[in-house]
């Protein structure tokens, strides 16, 4: 598999009359565009909206934020599978990106239809918790979009994130027939055979373990070709995840977050240079039965050594139960004899607590992310481990919180942060011993 | 730059005075450095003058704290030092203690201060969050060795200059907080990775940390008769939530009464949970509290009999520290209530 | 402790680990009809009453299966 990403970086954001990229400047026909979202006639409410690096700007709430790709030569779709796009296996060809901005779903439409699980991700574009996030660089187009309340969940789902593909589309379309400033080329060449052998195992929190639902519509959790629900590990190309194979956010981590991937991109640049690269290994997680958690594990390390790996980098995108699958692919992993690397966040140390839910003699190689329980660097300068208040709220102005989420919160107002996560180690942030 | 002024503490037996017989000699001050004081001198070279030497003995100290602590003060605002050694204690267990007290107090006056001591030295494991401790052995045999990471350690924190991570500068972790690192973590792991895969060292962020174990409750020897408790952490709540419990990392758990139930029912009971499918449960909730059965066993004889409470929260999230706090509020309701035994389902 | 993700307690400290069904349903099984899923209930909670008789040193694991047949009938209380 070869493939050519072509990147048009883009420097500004303007509403015009036309919808193109020019020399760094993407103008958009924002009439234009939303006309053609609203033909959709389960959204009730769609609008964009410019929030720029730097700006006193709070947006609320965050469901994704998609990087617009697009394939110009070679088979199938960037995004592929997620709510009704093709299917065909993507990492071939020329995929064109904009750099430097995402398009973010902003709406209130719950994640999932069995209750529980609310939206809770906001992002400031600047202050303490501006400056954590990867995402406040970005020059972000805010689709702020709602759907019919009548319809189910899965559907409206399916209509917002339709409707931020939508948008993903039409702008990436504006650099077909162009020539990229950026090109790189992604191949997965034949290298020196004494180069360490490395797999990537991301795990991927899955739909059908909150909702109980295991149909193919779109939740708004990370999918694989559309997939969200429980299935076995999934073998991809590192150039399939690029075209956006994996994509869905869960939690902080958004379909922009794993499109640019940290880890998979400084694996690929060095492959030929201290590493072989030699292939990607998505887990789903969270089983609900001792059993099913392990064979994964097992099936995940077995895949691994077929594919020739001598270690493996392991990261995972939740907090909970499916750590289990996470350290027991790396138990796997080791007892075959592939090291493996954790790459995680840790929770509360507070009286002396261990750091991961099942500490393991295996975990003996991890890279922390974060930890709980001491705030993080800005925020916690704040009074009580808050944010403090912005000027400009992109979305709604308001959210529920509480236990049972009565209270009404003003989101412009002091607010504490979401939980914080760095899933495929995009910053220097980490857990210290002192 | 003049030497740093550092004050150093000693026990009886280490100030030269005597061994256990001298046990109980009050606080005193000495000129300049005494017995191991002279090794750090040595060490120190121009960097740190030892000015002074506190030397007391081990039962004084741990019998006549507030005294002892009394007169380190005056001893410390008239040496006026950069900062305080403690030690080195090794495993003597009192002396560790005292050692771990003096580095407290001078904290607490605003002079840094470092020790060295076995790392299951009582003082670690009383005060070993709050101070910097170099691990030792067992046996003095090593006082170089240890007295040159202390060494290099005080000179830093008496330059007032922040310590680095415990594994890199040589002493003991008192704790785990956020950090910055110097690379992106995916960096670190790819580096990480490489070492391990070609056998070459590294250093893990996270350093290994079992869990406690805990000695088992001995079992029922008259189950027949027994008084069994049944308790949850899958959510259960009563049906519509009224206690408005959160549907994780609770402040709270609740018990509910439950003697007149023969089983837990749909329209009574359900789960709010965030961290699973509650569906199942909201229709038989006896699926993470399983009272019907035990009302079967009951009946049976096969138990004495069910508790006339149960307990509930949401697990989910939950730090540990605040878990184990529920735990042992609970365990000690269920002693205080003649519970012989507690059966807790978890999701 | 009954856990259907029983390493977990296991390793972290508890001592009598009884196996659960599965974590959304831990005593029983919707998907075996009534009757069946409540003598499954009541195997599970019979083995945890059991695993509180029993001496152990350290984590142990009771698996409900091994419950002998004669305790699997039930008298059933719906």
């Amino acid at each position: 598999m070869r493939l050519e990403l072509g990147t048009f970086p883009v420097r500004d954001v303007v509403f015009g009359s036309r919808t193109r990229w020019q020399d760094g400047v993407l103008e958009i026909n924002r009439d234009a565009l939303l006309e053609e979202v609203r033909k959709d006639p389960r959204l009730t409410k769609a609008a964009l909206e410019l929030a720029r690096p730097g700006e006193s700007t709070r947006i609320w709430p965050v469901r994704d934020a998609i990087e617009p790709r697009v394939k110009v030569e070679g088979p199938g779709v960037v995004y592929p599978g997620i709510a009704g796009r093709a299917i065909d296996t993507v990492g071939q060809g020329r995929t064109h990106r904009l750099a430097g901005i995402s398009v973010v779903e902003v709406s209130e439409v719950l994640p999932h239809d069995a209750g529980g699980d609310f939206n809770s991700i906001f992002w400031d574009m600047s202050g303490p918790w501006g400056d954590v996030l990867p995402v406040s660089k970005l020059i972000n187009i805010c689709l702020v979009v709602e759907a019919d309340p009548a319809l189910t969940v899965l559907d409206q789902n399916d209509a917002v994130h339709r409707a931020t593909l939508l948008i993903c589309d039409r702008l990436a379309e504006t650099t077909r027939g162009l020539k990229p400033p950026e090109t790189e080329v992604f191949e997965l060449k034949p290298v020196d055979p004494a180069l360490p052998k490395v797999v990537y195992i991301p795990c991927l929190h899955s739909a059908s373990a909150m909702s109980g639902n295991s149909s193919s519509g779109f939740f708004c959790t990370t999918a694989t070709y559309g997939l969200s629900q429980l299935t076995s590990p999934w073998v991809l190309h590192p150039n399939e995840i690029i075209d956006g194979a994996i994509t869905g956010p869960y939690r902080i981590a958004s379909s922009w977050h794993i499109a640019n991937n940290p880890i998979l991109l400084e694996l690929y640049r060095r492959h030929g240079v201290d590493v072989n690269f030699v292939g990607v290994i998505a887990v789903r997680t969270e089983w609900t039965t001792m059993a099913e958690k392990e064979l994964m594990c097992l099936q995940t390390a077995k895949t691994a050594q077929m594919l020739g790996a001598q270690g493996a980098i392991v990261a995972w995108d939740a907090g909970g139960n499916e750590f289990l699958e996470v350290i027991h692919t790396v138990r796997a992993c080791e007892r075959v004899g592939i090291k493996a690397i954790l790459l995680t966040s840790e929770d509360d140390p507070t009286g002396g607590a261990p750091t991961l839910l099942e500490p393991l003699p295996e975990a003996d190689s991890v890279v922390s992310v974060f930890i709980g329980g001491s705030g993080y660097p800005g925020a916690a300068q704040g009074a009580g481990n808050v944010l403090p208040r912005v000027q400009r709220v992109i979305g709604s102005p308001t959210r529920l919180v509480g236990p049972v989420r009565e209270e009404v919160m003003e989101v412009a107002g002091p607010m504490p942060p979401p939980r914080y996560n760095d899933t495929y180690g995009f910053g220097r942030l980490s857990g210290i011993e002192y | 730059m003049s030497p740093l002024r550092v004050v150093h503490f000693v026990n009886q037996y280490f100030g030269g005075v005597g061994g256990e017989e001298q046990a109980n000699i009050p606080l005193e001050v000495r000129d300049g450095a005494v017995g191991p004081g002279r090794l750090l001198q040595e060490i120190l070279g121009d960097q740190g003058a030892v000015v002074s030497t506190v030397v007391c003995g081990d039962n004084y100290f741990n019998e006549r704290r507030d005294a002892a602590l009394a007169s380190l003060g005056q001893a410390l605002k008239t040496a006026k030092p950069s900062v305080v050694v403690a030690g080195p204690a090794f495993d003597a267990g009192r002396y560790g203690l005292a050692c771990a007290e003096v580095c407290k107090a001078a904290q607490e006056m605003g002079i840094p201060a470092v020790t060295a001591m076995h790392p299951e030295n009582p003082g670690i494991l009383t005060h070993g969050s709050e101070i910097i401790a170099v691990p030792t052995g067992n046996s003095p045999v090593e006082m170089r060795s240890v007295l040159q990471t202390v060494a290099r350690l005080a000179l830093t924190l008496g330059q007032g200059k922040e310590l680095g991570p415990a594994a890199a500068e040589g002493y003991l972790p008192r704790g785990r907080k956020l950090g910055m690192r110097d690379d992106p973590a995916a960096k670190r792991a790819v580096d990480m990775v490489i070492a391990k895969m070609k056998g070459l060292s590294f250093q893990t962020e996270v350093p290994i940390k079992l869990p406690d174990r805990v000695t088992p409750a001995p079992r029922l020897t008259s189950l027949k008769r027994a008084s069994i408790a049944l308790i949850t952490t899958g959510g259960l709540v009563r049906k519509g939530n009224p206690d408005k419990q959160s549907s994780g990392n609770p402040t709270r758990y609740y018990r509910h009464a439950v003697s007149e139930l023969e089983s837990l029912r749909g329209s009574d009971w359900e789960a709010y949970h965030g961290g699973y499918f509650n569906y199942y449960v909201n229709s038989n909730p006896n699926y993470i509290l399983p009272l019907s059965f035990m009302r079967v066993l009951e009946r049976e004889g096969a138990v004495g009999s069910m508790h006339n409470w149960i307990w509930a929260m949401p697990g989910v999230g939950t730090p540990v520290a605040k878990s184990k706090r529920f735990g042992e509020d609970i365990a000690r309701e269920l002693k205080a209530e003649g519970v012989d035994g507690a059966i807790l389902v978890a999701t | 402790m009954i856990s259907a993700i029983y390493e977990l307690p296991m390793t972290t400290g508890a001592n009598r680990v009884v196996k659960g069904a599965r974590i959304e349903h831990v005593c029983g099984d919707p998907s075996l009809g009534e009757q069946k899923d409540f003598e499954y209930g009541l195997r599970i909670t019979r083995m945890a009453l059991k695993a509180l008789e029993t001496a152990v040193d350290k984590p142990t694991l009771f698996d409900p299966a091994d419950m002998p047949p004669a305790v699997r009938e039930v008298v059933h209380a719906s």
